[in-house]
């Protein structure tokens, strides 16, 4: 095995799952090391050692990977996230849409778009207007969940971090609303929950 | 002062700066911020793509699979954040730079 083998095996070995695009990087990195090292006199040999030793440990490129915090779901994974989320959140802003001209056009009640049933296919259908933006939320959330290390006194410990940009912020928030705002209408146009007469604002 | 502890807290900086003047792999960025410092930053290679996959999920950079390489290469460009960024890092070296200045000289 090549010294960029060992050295890509051991890295693949170590880095946490959603950290691996690195070991591809490692790998074409040393490659163009070890190519220009031999454009320059080195005999192949040399020039892989020389590579992987100004590449740096594999011990100090993990350290630096988990300090900065490796996330919990793959990027491939979540790289889908934001798109179903917006399709979770669909049938939710349709149901809000149709309820607002409802409401415009001076029709006393909004009925949703399939009704307000929980019954039957109605129900599912609107099972699926409720659930979808607590979904989405889930959605928008997990990929800013993080798994770091946090020092200690003694070293380094295991923590798991939620770090939202402002732009998920925002959406959650939205989508939380619009989540709570749904289910609370569903359920109380069935009776499930009873909502204060000044809040129908039908 | 070594080039090594100097660049620790402004690395983020310097590899927006380097992105800034046109989309870099891994190992060209490296050799473009040895051959732009005089080989003051010869930093140990490897620290660079943590730095840039967290440049990456703050939004300041993007980066792709580049087609045309033999070799699976990732490409990195700068984004408008990235731009932001560095600006804002820029002022930051100038303000230090300066306090620094104004100690030594006083």
């Amino acid at each position: 095995m090549s010294a960029i083998d060992r050295y890509v095996s051991e890295l693949s070995a170590r880095l946490p799952v959603s950290a691996h695009r690195l070991v591809h990087e490692a790998r074409d990195h040393l490659a163009e090391a070890r190519d220009r090292f031999v454009r320059e006199g080195l005999d192949p040999d040399e020039a892989e050692a020389r590579a992987v030793t100004e590449l740096g440990d594999v011990s100090d490129l993990v350290a630096a990977v988990r300090r900065d915090g490796s996330p919990v779901l793959s990027p491939v994974v979540t790289k889908w996230m934001p798109r179903l989320a917006f399709v979770c959140v669909l049938p939710a802003l349709a149901f809000l849409m149709v309820n607002v001209i409802e409401w415009l056009a001076g029709n006393d009640g909004g009925t949703g778009v399939f009704g307000s049933s929980l019954e039957g296919w109605t129900g599912i259908l609107n099972g699926v207007v409720g659930v979808g933006p607590f979904v989405a939320l889930v959605l928008i959330l997990a990929p800013a969940v993080r798994v770091e290390a946090i020092r200690t006194e003694t070293g380094f410990d295991t923590g798991v971090h939620v770090r939202l940009s402002w732009r998920q912020t925002v959406l959650a928030i939205v989508t939380g609303i619009l989540a709570l705002g749904v289910a609370l209408y569903l359920l109380s146009e069935n009776g499930v929950v009873m909502l204060p007469e000044s809040w129908d604002i039908w | 002062m070594k080039g090594g502890e100097a660049l620790k807290g402004h690395l983020d900086t310097l590899l927006l700066a380097v992105l800034a003047r046109g989309d870099a792999h891994g190992y060209a960025l490296i050799e473009a911020l040895k051959q732009q410092s005089d080989g003051t930053f010869d930093l140990p290679e490897g620290t660079v793509y943590p730095a840039l996959h967290r440049l990456e999920r703050q939004g300041f950079v993007r980066s792709s699979w580049e087609k045309e390489s033999p070799r699976k290469r990732r490409v990195y460009a700068i984004t408008r954040q990235g731009r932001a960024a560095l600006s804002s890092g820029r002022a930051e070296w100038a303000g230090f730079v300066r306090a620094v200045s104004a100690v030594i000289d006083a």
